[in-house]
C-alpha cells in the first residue's frame, strides 16, 4: 500500500532523507521511530504529496503519486505534526469544509462525525479553532480524517497533546482500522505506543534507516530477549553512552 | 519604562504571537496601527482644519461668543465618541486574554502593562484624536489663545476623559469581548463620518441659521458639561485638573488589584452541520468567511465608501471621488488578499494534503478582495452616476488595478511566508510603503488623466500627456501584474520543496 523506493530529500545543506525504502502492506500498522531530526516528518511530507522528493519513487494504494496525487490525496488521511488550520472557522465549520472538499457529504459521514466526537470527548466544535489548545485541535484534526475512513492513515506523533482517555482511544480505534484493512503509518517518540500498536518498526537516524522488523525481529538483534525497544533504540542511535556522560556531568 | 518601549516597538501581541505562534493574535502591533491610522485619519483631519478654521472665523467676525458655542459643541461630541470608543477598548484590554495571560509571565511590571494597555487604547482612537487636535487647532488660531495655556488645556482635557474612562474600564473590565469592541468601534468611525457631515454641512447654511442654531448649543457651556469642562472657564479647567489628578489615583489603586481579571465568554450551543454542496463553494465559503470575520474588514468597507459620499458631497466635480475612492481601495485589495493567503501560508502542512490543487485554493484570494472593493467603488459611483462615456473607461481600469494589487499582495506573501497568523507581521513596513507607492500611484496615474480628457477646456497639449500618462500607467500595471504573476507562481511551486 505505501512504498518508497530510494526516497531522498536534500535541504539546503543537510541530506533528511537519504535513499531510503519503505514497503507497507495493508492492513499493517507501520512505526516509524528516530531522534529529533532524523527525518520523519520530512519522510511523511514526501510520502502523502506535500513535499517534492529530491529523488526516488513513491507509490500510495498501487498508484504512482506524482502522476496520481490528487486521487492519493483523496483515498488517504494525513495527521500532521502540528495542528494548525483555519483559526478563523469554528470547529463544526470546519468539519463541513473538509466533508465538501472530499466529496463526502453524507449521512454516513454525520454519523462517523458524532461517534468519534463522542469517543474523544469532543463537545466544543462551536468554539472558534483559535480559541481552542493544542490538544482541541489535534482531536478536531483526527476527527477530520478519521471520519473519512481513508484507506491509508499517516500519523505524526498523533499523540502528543491528547489526554491519556483520549491517547488511549485513539490507539485502540487505530488498531481496529487496521484489523479491518486500513493500513497505517504512524511516527512516535513515545516507545511504548510503537511496541504495542506496531506490526512492523523501522528506526531512522540520520536520514538514514538503520534498522527495521517485528518487534521479535529487532529483539533478536540485541541478542538479549529480555533487552527492551529502548535498549535497542539507544543503542542503534548511538545514544546509550551519550545519555551516561550527559547523565554524569550534570549531576555534579 | 525601558519595558514600556519594548513594547511598544515590538508590540504586545507580537512578543506574544512569537512564542505561541499557534494562538492567533489579538491586536495590529502598535507600530502598523499606528501608521495604518495615521494614514487614515490625517488627511480627514486637514480637510477638517481648513473647513472648521472657515467656520470660525466667519463666527468669530460676527460674535465670538457664537464660535466658542460652536467649538464647545463639537469638542462634546468628540469627548464622547473618545471616552464610547475608548472604554471599548479599554474594558478589553485591561482584562484578561490570552494576551494578556502570557504577558504577565513575562518580567514585566503589572504597571507597566496597564500603562501600555490605556496608551494603545488611547491610539486606538486616533480617528477622533485626529479631529480633536485639528479641530482645537483651527479655533486657536481664529481665538488668538496663548499657546502654551492651550496645551496645557488640551492636555488635562485628555487626561481627564483618559483617567475618568479608565476607572470606568477598570471597575466594567471583564463584561466585554472582542466582538463588543469591534463593533463599538465600527459604530464609533459610522459617527466620525456623520460628524464629517455634519461639520461640512455648517459650510453652507448662512449666518443667521447658525446663529439661532447655536444658541440650541447653549448647555455645552453649562458647567454641568464635564465633557468640556478644561474649555469652559479658567475655574471648570481647576477643576478638571484636580480631579484628573483624583481619578488618576483611584484608578492606579484599582488597576493593582483589579486589572487582568477574566473575561466572560458566551458561545452559542447551536449549530448543525451540513454542506456547501460542492468544493469550489465550500473554498469560496471559506475565505469568505475569513474575510468577514477579520477584525478590521468594516474598516476597510466603510472607510472607503464614508469617504467617497463625503467627497461626492462637497465637491461636485465627482472624479474627486474616484480619485479618493479608488486608490484607497486599490491598496486594501493588497491588504486583504495577504490576509486570505496568509491564513493557507500559516496552515500549508495541512492544507496540503487536500485533494485540490494549491491553484483551486489561491485563486479565490483574488478573487474575493477584488470583487469586494469593485462593489464598493461601483457603490460609490452610484452616487455620483456615470457622466460621460470616457469615464466607463474606470471600470476596466479599476479592474486592472486591483487585480495587480491582489497579485502583489499574494506575491509578498508567498515569498516570505509568515510562521503565525499575526496579521501585522504580513507587511512589513517597507513592504507597505512599496505597495502603497506602487499601487496608489499608478492608481492616480490611470484614473486622473479621464478627468482632464473630460473637461472639455483642457487643451490639446494637455491632453497628448493625460493620455500618454493614462496608457503609460495602464501599460506598467498590466507589466507588473503579469511579472508578479510569474514570480508569484515560481514561489508557490518553491512552497512544496521547504
Ligand atoms: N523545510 C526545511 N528546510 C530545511 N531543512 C529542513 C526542513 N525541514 C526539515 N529540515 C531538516 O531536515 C532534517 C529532518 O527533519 P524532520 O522534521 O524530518 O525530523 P523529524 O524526524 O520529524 O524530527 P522530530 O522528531 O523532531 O519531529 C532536520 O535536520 C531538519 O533541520
Ligand atoms: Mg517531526
Amino acid at each position: 500500500m505505501i512504498k518508497a523506493k530510494n526516497l531522498t530529500k536534500k535541504f539546503k545543506d543537510v541530506i533528511a532523507v537519504d535513499h531510503i525504502n519503505i514497503d507497507v502492506p495493508q492492513g499493517q500498522i507501520f512505526g516509524f521511530l528516530g531522534p529529533n531530526g532524523a527525518g520523519k516528518t520530512t519522510t511523511i511530507r514526501m510520502l502523502t504529496g506535500t513535499l517534492k522528493p529530491t529523488d526516488g519513487e513513491v507509490e500510495i494504494l498501487g498508484l504512482n503519486l506524482k502522476k496520481h496525487e490528487i486521487e492519493i490525496k483523496r483515498r488517504i488521511g494525513v495527521v500532521p505534526d502540528e495542528p494548525r488550520i483555519y483559526s478563523h472557522l469554528k470547529g463544526f465549520e470546519y468539519l463541513e469544509f473538509v466533508m465538501d472538499i472530499y466529496r463526502i457529504n453524507n449521512k454516513e459521514t454525520l454519523s462517523k462525525i458524532e461517534d468519534l466526537c463522542n469517543a474523544f470527548g469532543v463537545n466544543y466544535l462551536e468554539k472558534m479553532i483559535s480559541d481552542m489548545s493544542h490538544g482541541m485541535k489535534q482531536k478536531l484534526i483526527l476527527i477530520s480524517v478519521l471520519m473519512r475512513k481513508p484507506e491509508v492513515v499517516f500519523l505524526d506523533e498523533p499523540t502528543v497533546g491528547l489526554d491519556a482517555k483520549s491517547a488511549k482511544i485513539l490507539k485502540e480505534l487505530l488498531k481496529n482500522y487496521a484489523k479491518q484493512g486500513t493500513t497505517i503509518f504512524l511516527t512516535t517518540h513515545i516507545l511504548e505506543i510503537a511496541e504495542y500498536m506496531c506490526d512492523v518498526i523501522a528506526i531512522i537516524n540520520n536520514g538514514k534507516i538503520i534498522t527495521q522488523g517485528t518487534m521479535e525481529e529487532l529483539k533478536k538483534q540485541t541478542g538479549d530477549e529480555n533487552k527492551t525497544l529502548e535498549d535497542l533504540f539507544l543503542k542503534l542511535t548511538a545514544q546509550e553512552e551519550d545519555i551516561k556522560h550527559i547523565v554524569e556531568s550534570l549531576s555534579r | 519604562m525601558r519595558e514600556f518601549f519594548i513594547l511598544l516597538k515590538y508590540g504586545a501581541s507580537n512578543v506574544y504571537s512569537q512564542r505561541l505562534s499557534s494562538k492567533k493574535k489579538k491586536y495590529n502591533s502598535f507600530k502598523n496601527q499606528l501608521i495604518l491610522s495615521l494614514l487614515g485619519s490625517l488627511p480627514l483631519g486637514i480637510v477638517v482644519f481648513f473647513f472648521t478654521k472657515d467656520l470660525f472665523t466667519k463666527l468669530y467676525s460676527v460674535d465670538p461668543q457664537i464660535s466658542k458655542l460652536m467649538f464647545l459643541f463639537w469638542i462634546t461630541i468628540l469627548s464622547l465618541f473618545f471616552i464610547v470608543g475608548y472604554l471599548g477598548m479599554a474594558m478589553y484590554s485591561l482584562s484578561r486574554n490570552e494576551e494578556i495571560e502570557f504577558l504577565l509571565t513575562l518580567p514585566i511590571k503589572r504597571r507597566t502593562l496597564t500603562i501600555y494597555q490605556i496608551f494603545v487604547s488611547t491610539i486606538s482612537q486616533l480617528f477622533v484624536l485626529s479631529f480633536y487636535f485639528f479641530i482645537y487647532l483651527s479655533y486657536m488660531i481664529v481665538s488668538k489663545e496663548n499657546i502654551i495655556f492651550g496645551i496645557l488645556k488640551l492636555f488635562v482635557h485628555f487626561l481627564f476623559l483618559i483617567s475618568f474612562s479608565s476607572v470606568i474600564a477598570v471597575l466594567l473590565g471583564g463584561k466585554t469581548n472582542k466582538g463588543i469592541v469591534r463593533k463599538i468601534n465600527v459604530l464609533i468611525s459610522l459617527f466620525a463620518i456623520f460628524f464629517y457631515f455634519l461639520i461640512i454641512s455648517f459650510q453652507n447654511v448662512n449666518m443667521d441659521q447658525v446663529q439661532s442654531l447655536v444658541k440650541f448649543f447653549d448647555f455645552t457651556t453649562k458647567p454641568y458639561n464635564i465633557l468640556a469642562w478644561s474649555f469652559i472657564s479658567n475655574k471648570l479647567f481647576i477643576f478638571a485638573l484636580l480631579l484628573s489628578i483624583l481619578f488618576t489615583l483611584v484608578f492606579s489603586i484599582l488597576a493593582n488589584k483589579l486589572a487582568f481579571e477574566p473575561v466572560e465568554r458566551k458561545t452559542s450551543k447551536n449549530y448543525k452541520i451540513k454542506g456547501y454542496g460542492t468544493v469550489m463553494k465550500a473554498i469560496y465559503r471559506k475565505d469568505l468567511k475569513a474575510t468577514l470575520r477579520y477584525e478590521q474588514f468594516l474598516y476597510f468597507v466603510l472607510y472607503p465608501i464614508g469617504f467617497g459620499i463625503f467627497f461626492s458631497f462637497i465637491n461636485k466635480d465627482y472624479f474627486v471621488t474616484l480619485f479618493t475612492v479608488i486608490p484607497i481601495t486599490t491598496f486594501y485589495v493588497a491588504f486583504e488578499t495577504a490576509i486570505l493567503t496568509n491564513a493557507e501560508f500559516t496552515n500549508l502542512q495541512t492544507i496540503l494534503t487536500y485533494p485540490v490543487k494549491f491553484t483551486t485554493l489561491m485563486i479565490p484570494k483574488i478573487i474575493i478582495p477584488t470583487s469586494i472593493n469593485l462593489l464598493i467603488v461601483l457603490s460609490v459611483f452610484m452616487f455620483s452616476a456615470f457622466k460621460t462615456n470616457l469615464s466607463y473607461l474606470i471600470v476596466p481600469i479599476t479592474f486592472l488595478l486591483f487585480s495587480m494589487s491582489s497579485i502583489i499582495g499574494m506575491y509578498f506573501v508567498a515569498k516570505n511566508p509568515p510562521k503565525t497568523e499575526n496579521m501585522n507581521r504580513i507587511f512589513g513596513i517597507g513592504q507597505t510603503f512599496i505597495i502603497e507607492g506602487i499601487t496608489m500611484g499608478l492608481a492616480f496615474g490611470s484614473i486622473l488623466p479621464i478627468s482632464f480628457l473630460i473637461n472639455p477646456q483642457t487643451s490639446f497639449k494637455m491632453r497628448i500627456i493625460s493620455i500618454l500618462i493614462m496608457i503609460a500607467s495602464i501599460f506598467i500595471s498590466s507589466v507588473i501584474s503579469v511579472f508578479t504573476f510569474k514570480k508569484l507562481k515560481k514561489h508557490l511551486e518553491l512552497s512544496l520543496e521547504n
